[in-house]
């Protein structure tokens, strides 16, 4: 095993010690008979406690970056009406209510909102789909300046880099449009990036913004040879594409500067233009399966307790290893 | 099955229909046999003429046939029939056909004095009696009736949401397990008097618990019904119910974006705001609203103000008037009927879905990268109003053909 690769995968597995969370400060938020709780996934009975008492339906609470404050989603029904989008302080008092559209607005943007996502201090990404194959964000400005509309995505929403400047989404394959005259591609911020124009690609599992923001990865295959290959755009605007190896390659993610390449058992780590093989302890998970499981795990504890829509907020702990993008799903 | 003797022995038994009241006797044709000659002789009722009737019967458990042989059919719908007539028992598979009809297949393991046959079996009413022609390998042929035996629960599925349930013998209860199998939002139970027989059984759509409307998936549940006999022996029979939670889709409409050239709405996609009109926009004739241009080619499809469908193909970046939408399986989709699902859950193949508050014969076409698990997104055609009121409901499902994850309506 390369040390860089034993590095990166002892560096995140510490972060998971037992299948326990150890850190002092991890915070819980959930939803629970409409009303929304804060506590401690630490704690056996979660030491919950309720911050709102209003009575009126409320969704998929997110905490803040810095862990201060706590957004979600007021009101709603599913259809013409998304609700309003509501920002707390953990104490209860509410700092913000933003209406996310107006009806007269709705007409082939997002039915119901599914998932929420801060993007800095003041800036949310609110999301949903407008159909079964397309989903739409829409930055929420907090601070009263100019949010934005229409980000639209052929797959579950638009990914946004950690800074929450820039973001990414697919194109090119429109609902009810035949197989046979899709043309996926990529952009971001709105300009198209991968592949060249007349190229036929399939985008395979999610898209990783790398943690410092400058570098976004996917994985695709290409139809004619059903080979698959990493491709990496950076900030710079240049792409780089590493032809990979046979098999299932669905899974990115990020480790100490370096981009990671799973499929299953099998774990690739990117270095120039090669795909080098790490080894993996047979049995054992990938550090993003374990960190997949740490949050199925709580988000079991919070199900047996009887709430749902739980977001847990840490200091550079693993949960971090995900974006936090809470969703109906969960994240 | 029957008897078939060779050399001098022969047995014949002859049916005769005769009216009601009267008594009947079956005929068994022995090779070479052409009419009935001495032999055994059947007597009983008149089999009354099957009444179809809209129900489900299960065929698994134990039987009488009507020349006495003893009949076990497991739930894997292979089982013996063992004749006293012959010397070993057959074995036998059951393919079921339809609600009320089954097919048996008798296999005879070799040997004098018996053979195979086919038997082409209807229920009645009750689901406790069974007849139809059987075929002899040899080709004569008769008909048969078969009567179940021994404690034993049949359901039966008079509509999606209620089952009824029957024991054998009488004076004994009824209960029910339901077991999540996945997903957490799955179907509940309401049940009658135990004691009650024929005894009902409801099945309830869970709540959606989403907190703002959005559509959350439903999940799959195993049902067990037990009867118990006053002898405390029990019987149970399960089966599994899905549930689906619901959303409604529609295709962009022209009459959402204003009337051209003074009355159009904007719109913002992808960082630009298209307002105002465009003529012939990518080979399309006409002049149109941007802002209804710009959600066909990011919708892919659409209806003109005057109903023509129109499509945009990515590759060509032009605009085309089709005759029909396709769904992802390659079918037309049909508004009101068209779903998109997961296909690990309900294949492709024409599986048509029934779907409790919303309706029958729903068409699973249609795919989407939203739509995983127990999710469905119903089409119901053009323009915005096209899912007015529509609440993302999760509901009771069966699917025809049924499979593991999305079975059948009848519980067998």
């Amino acid at each position: 095993m390369r040390n860089k690769t034993l590095l990166a995968i002892v560096f995140l597995a510490s972060m998971i010690p037992s299948g326990v969370l150890a850190q002092a400060d991890v915070k819980l938020v959930f939803v629970k008979n409409k009303e929304i709780y804060v506590g401690s996934p630490l704690e056996p009975d979660l030491q919950a406690r309720q911050i709102t008492s209003d009575g009126i339906a409320k969704a998929l609470p997110a905490w803040s970056k810095d862990g201060s404050r706590i957004a979600f989603i007021k009101g709603g029904n599913g259809q013409q009406q998304l609700g309003n989008l509501v920002v707390l302080r953990s104490d209860g008092e509410v700092l913000k209510s933003v209406q996310i559209r107006g009806e007269e607005d709705m007409a082939g943007g997002m039915r119901f909102v599914e998932a929420l996502e801060w993007l800095g201090q003041e800036r949310i990404a609110v999301s949903g789909s407008a159909n079964p194959s397309l989903t739409e964000t829409t930055i929420v400005d907090l601070a009263g300046g100019e949010g934005e509309s229409g980000i639209f995505d052929d797959g579950p929403g638009a990914d946004f880099s950690p800074d929450g400047k820039h973001f990414a989404y697919n194109t090119g394959s429109p609902h009810f449009t035949p197989e046979s005259e899709r043309e996926p591609a990529l952009s971001v911020d709105h300009v198209s990036v991968f592949p060249k124009r007349g190229t036929r690609v399939r985008f395979v599992g999610a898209r990783r913004w790398s943690p410092d923001s400058r570098k976004l990865a996917v994985i695709v295959e290409y139809p004619a040879t059903e080979r698959r290959s990493a491709v990496v755009w950076q900030i710079d605007g240049s792409i780089h594409e590493t032809a990979l190896p046979e098999g299932d390659f669905e899974d990115l993610f990020w480790a100490d500067g370096d981009l990671m390449v799973a499929s299953g058992r099998e774990l690739l780590r990117i270095v120039g233009q090669q795909a080098v093989e790490s080894d993996l302890t047979q049995g054992s998970l990938t550090p993003l399966q374990q960190v997949r499981a740490e949050r199925k795990r709580l988000l079991d504890m919070v199900s047996d307790h009887g709430g749902r829509d739980a977001d847990f907020w840490c200091e550079g702990c693993v949960l971090t290893a995900l974006p936090r993008k809470v969703s109906a799903g969960g994240n | 099955m029957r008897k078939s003797f060779k050399g001098s022995l022969g047995i014949a038994l002859l049916l005769a229909l005769s009216g009601e009241g009267a008594s009947a006797q079956i005929c068994l044709n022995a090779p070479g046999k052409a009419s009935c000659s001495s032999g055994i002789t059947m007597t009983g009722p008149i089999v009354q003429p099957f009444l179809a009737v809209q129900q489900t019967c299960t065929v698994p458990g134990t039987w009488t046939s009507r020349a006495g042989a003893k009949v076990t059919v497991n739930p894997n719908l292979t089982g013996t029939f063992n004749a006293p007539y012959c010397s070993k028992p057959h074995s036998l598979t059951v393919t079921l056909q339809g609600d009320n009809k089954f097919r048996v297949r008798l296999i005879w393991p070799g040997g004098a004095n018996c053979q195979s046959a086919t038997i082409n079996m209807t229920f009645s009413g009750d689901c406790n009696t069974a007849q139809g022609p059987y075929a002899n390998d040899d080709g004569t042929s008769g008909t048969e009736v078969w009567t179940r035996s021994g404690t034993q629960i049949s359901l039966s599925r008079e509509s999606l949401m209620v089952i009824t349930a029957k024991g054998t013998p009488s004076g004994g209860t009824f209960s029910y397990k339901l077991d999540k199998l996945t997903g957490t939002s799955t179907a509940g139970l309401k049940t009658t008097n135990a004691t009650d027989n024929p005894n009902t059984l409801n099945l309830t759509n869970p709540e959606n618990p989403s907190g703002n409307g959005a559509p959350l998936p439903g999940g799959l549940a195993r049902v067990t019904a037990t009867y118990t006999t006053k002898q405390n022996e029990k019987v149970s029979k399960q089966f599994k119910v899905p549930t689906f939670g619901l959303s409604c889709y529609y295709t962009a409409s022209e009459v959402d974006w204003g009337t051209p050239p003074n009355e159009c709405e904007s719109t913002r996609i992808k960082g630009t705001v298209y307002s105002g009109t465009v003529k012939d926009p990518h080979g399309l004739a006409g002049t149109y609203c941007n802002a209804f241009i710009a959600q066909l080619r990011l919708q892919g499809s659409a209806f003109t103000r005057d109903n023509r469908m129109v499509q945009y193909d990515p590759k060509s970046n032009k605009i085309r008037v089709v005759t029909k939408i396709t769904g992802a399986d390659g079918s037309a989709v049909e508004a009101g009927r068209t779903i998109a699902r997961d296909r690990t859950i309900i294949p492709k193949g024409g599986v048509r879905v029934a779907i409790d508050r919303v309706g029958g014969g729903l068409l699973a076409n249609d795919v989407g990268n939203d739509i995983k698990g127990y999710r469905i997104d119903l089409y119901k055609g053009g323009g915005e109003d096209a899912c007015a009121n529509f609440n993302n409901i999760i509901s009771v499902a069966a699917c025809t053909p049924g499979n593991d994850k999305c079975p059948a309506r009848n519980p067998q």
